[in-house]
């Protein structure tokens, strides 16, 4: 999401800084050409799985038809300029009709597909939390799925309420509502995650990373082998039966796809108010341009923790919904792998924008479901693409669609 | 007490292995700044290609690598050369492989000086994704037992049993890392070296031609990525997650023990060996993975620069 609330400055007409702007402009017009064998290759790819016979459900008709309106939108928002009131009303629009059509779509829809678009919102925002750490803080988290795990593990023992065991310590957990538990499991992961982060932020460099992902392999550990408290490898089943919120039923997966989808949307709203507030703009400052950041008087370390700490925490509290999405909990499902991929979907998607966690989940869902026809190889394309991709455009999809969009603007002002 | 000796000696061995890994993690990060998130797979797969290359296992299917084609395994076998021959043909196919390939392809296009190392540690996390499915679906999906170089004999001066693997793998490794120390302070082109990873701008008006030192640094990681596979695959196996594991406690070693000595990794490896094994046999064997992996949150937590290594400065 640009800003698009600021008018265009006026030229400055001294030749030294007309001529300082061409050069920025050619440049920045030679970036946008070089990405365009890129799209190309997108489109050609995008052909190639939309005419493949193989893997298509129900559910991946419904991601692509949904990828193919955006493009539509993308291409009108590319062309039109943000400053004009068109503009404006192109972007809120387009915004507005996704949700519209996202909130409409369960009526009369049952089965698989809507347990995997409730899955979609779950990992969604997941990976919105994700992205809060790494493209506006510059940290990367390898521990997602162990706070998904947490999580989901902290919300589903409150919920029944038994006797547990740990290290020789007899607890008599409370009964909790489902709706209660989301806080707590939110609130769980976000304290873990201080504690860790503590540590790995106080020096510079990617330390965060490694001891993110030494925390993942250490939940997983404890998850797996305190059967007193957990049940162990052998999972815990979450049915949905006798479970209604406000009245309604939730054992209908589309019923129950809309508190995965209120979530999603409240991490959305999460994160689009942390960047608008001051905190965010400081943030912002620290992704930009860390030095500088600094010397104006920005505690990088506590930014960073807190982007850190809220990421964590959109995880945890996702985790409580995924539990009765799937209604099986077992340790393997929060490993090291899964953490890889909720990295791989920030990574696609574009860092630091909103809509990019969105289109690297739908990609990353899309994608495994065309490419199972290769058996289990699509984990090898992944591995590739992802190399391929941080070396022909690092910045994602969004921010490839950013900087081309940036470029035609540019053009457009010079030639007007 | 005898259990002590013998926990403590088996972990010995491990930790040496750890430290040879380690070393190699310490080595790229220091002279190319290349912090690589696939280490753990950069030492499994030397160890799949010397089992295929010296013992002929498995058969190769050659279709497999084709996936759109579809599997279909017409499997031959290659002649068994043995292990140490695997070992001898492994290092060169590693050097290309896992240096110049690594280096010229990701390393040389993603790590531009003064730019962010995020793309490099993602493309790496990429990477080793890439290496360890492919060797699952192309290789093996079941572990495949891997023979120790030294054979099976076993001693027990006084109860306590030691293998000839745990003698030959710490000799070996001391060896290693001896000679590695001896050609870094001894020799004209290891001292060049030093001087390429401490100051690249300084060693390169002095004439120290630093873009060949890298490479060589790459050729010398890929070297010692072969050896610690050779040894540690007896008791992991060739298996394609077996690189998890691995890179973690590599880098756990070389961030505990402190990145800018080599005896800092040595330490650090053994260290995460040793404590490893305690653990395992009087805490919870469980949890054996477990305590290197606090070890690490505890070091960074209080000397983020390493128990052995000194703040603010680069050498290797």
């Amino acid at each position: 999401m640009s800003t698009g609330t600021s008018l265009p400055e006026r030229p400055d007409l001294s030749p030294d800084v007309e001529f300082e702007n061409r050069k920025d402009n050619i440049a920045k017009v030679d970036r946008g050409k070089l990405s365009a064998p890129l799209t190309v290759a997108m489109v050609a790819a995008g052909a190639f799985l939309a005419f493949m016979p193989i893997g298509r459900s129900e559910f991946t008709g419904v991601m692509w038809l949904w990828l193919l309106v955006l493009a539509g939108v993308g291409f009108i928002h590319l062309i039109t300029p943000d400053e004009t009131r068109n503009g404006q009303m192109v972007k809120w629009v387009a915004i507005a009709a996704f949700f519209v059509w996202m909130s409409v779509f369960p009526i009369g829809r049952a089965g698989s597909t809507m347990t995997d678009l409730g899955l979609f919102t779950i990992f969604g925002a997941v990976v919105v939390g994700m992205n809060l750490t790494q493209g506006f803080a510059g940290q990367i988290s390898l521990a997602q799925a162990a706070f998904l795990g947490i999580g989901s593990y902290v919300s589903v023992l409150l919920d029944f309420g038994e006797e547990v065991s740990l290290w020789g310590l007899t607890v008599n957990l409370p009964n909790l509502p489902f709706l209660a538990t989301i806080p707590i499991a939110i609130g769980v992961s976000m304290l873990l995650s201080i504690l860790i982060g503590i540590p790995a932020l106080r020096v510079q460099g990617p330390w965060l990373a490694f001891v993110t992902l030494a925390f993942n392999l250490l939940v997983f550990l404890f998850l797996n082998n305190e059967d007193s408290l957990t049940r162990g490898s052998r999972g815990m089943r979450v049915l949905r039966t006798d479970f209604t919120l406000f009245g309604v039923d939730m054992l209908p997966s589309q019923n129950f796809f809309y508190v995965g989808y209120a979530y999603l949307l409240f991490a959305l709203g999460v994160v689009w108010w942390i960047v608008r507030s001051p905190w965010g703009r400081a943030l912002k400052a620290l992704r930009d341009n860390p030095g500088r950041a600094r010397s104006v008087g920005v505690d990088v370390r506590a930014y960073t923790l807190i982007a850190f700490a809220v990421g964590s925490g959109l995880a945890g509290g996702a985790g409580a919904i995924y539990a009765r999405q799937v209604e099986f909990i077992e340790p393997r499902s929060f490993y090291i792998n899964q953490s890889f991929d909720f990295l791989l979907a920030t990574v696609i998607g574009g860092l630091g924008t909103l809509a990019g966690p969105l289109l690297g989940t739908s990609t990353i869902t899309l994608l495994a479901d065309y490419l199972r026809f290769t058996g289990d190889w699509y984990r090898v394309w992944f591995g590739l693409f992802v190399m391929l991709m941080m070396v022909v455009a690092p910045e994602g999809a969004a921010g490839t669609y950013n900087r081309v969009r940036a470029a035609i603007q540019k053009r457009r002002q010079e030639e007007s | 007490m005898q259990q002590f000796l013998q926990v403590t000696i088996s972990g010995l061995a491990t930790g040496a292995i750890f430290a040879i890994a380690a070393v190699g993690f310490a080595l790229l990060w220091q002279t190319a700044g290349a912090i690589n998130f696939a280490h753990g797979e950069f030492i499994m797969v030397p160890a799949v290609i010397m089992l295929t290359l010296g013992l002929g296992q498995p058969t190769l299917g050659i279709p497999d690598f084709v996936p759109l084609i579809g599997g279909t395994n017409v499997g031959f076998a290659l002649p068994q050369i043995g292990l140490i021959a695997g070992f001898a043909l492994t290092i060169p196919i590693a050097i290309f492989l896992l240096g110049y390939l690594f280096k010229v392809s990701l390393v040389d296009r993603l790590l531009v000086p003064g730019g962010d190392d995020i793309p490099l540690v993602i493309a790496t996390i990429g990477l080793g994704l890439f290496l360890r499915e492919y060797v699952h679906e192309a290789w093996s999906a079941t572990p495949k037992a891997f023979p120790s170089v030294f054979g099976n004999s076993v001693w027990r001066p006084g109860g306590v049993a030691i293998t000839a693997d745990d003698i030959g793998v710490m000799v070996v490794c001391a060896l290693t890392i001896g000679a590695l120390q001896l050609f870094l302070r001894r020799t004209f082109l290891g001292r060049q070296m030093q001087a390429a990873a401490q100051n690249a701008e300084t060693a390169q008006v002095l004439g120290v031609p630093v873009g060949r030192m890298v490479l060589l640094t790459f050729a010398l990681n890929a070297v010692l990525v072969s050896i610690a596979a050779l040894l540690v695959s007896p008791s992991v196996n060739a298996r394609w997650d077996a690189g998890l594991n691995l890179g973690l406690f590599a880098f756990t070693a070389a961030i505990v023990g402190g990145f800018n000595e080599v005896r800092g990794a040595l330490y650090g490896g053994l260290l995460i060996g040793v404590l490893q094994n305690w653990s395992g046999a009087y805490v919870s064997n469980l949890y054996r993975e477990a305590a290197p992996l606090l070890l690490l949150i505890l070091v960074i937590l209080i000397r983020p620069h390493g128990l052995f290594g000194r703040p603010e400065e680069r050498r290797i």
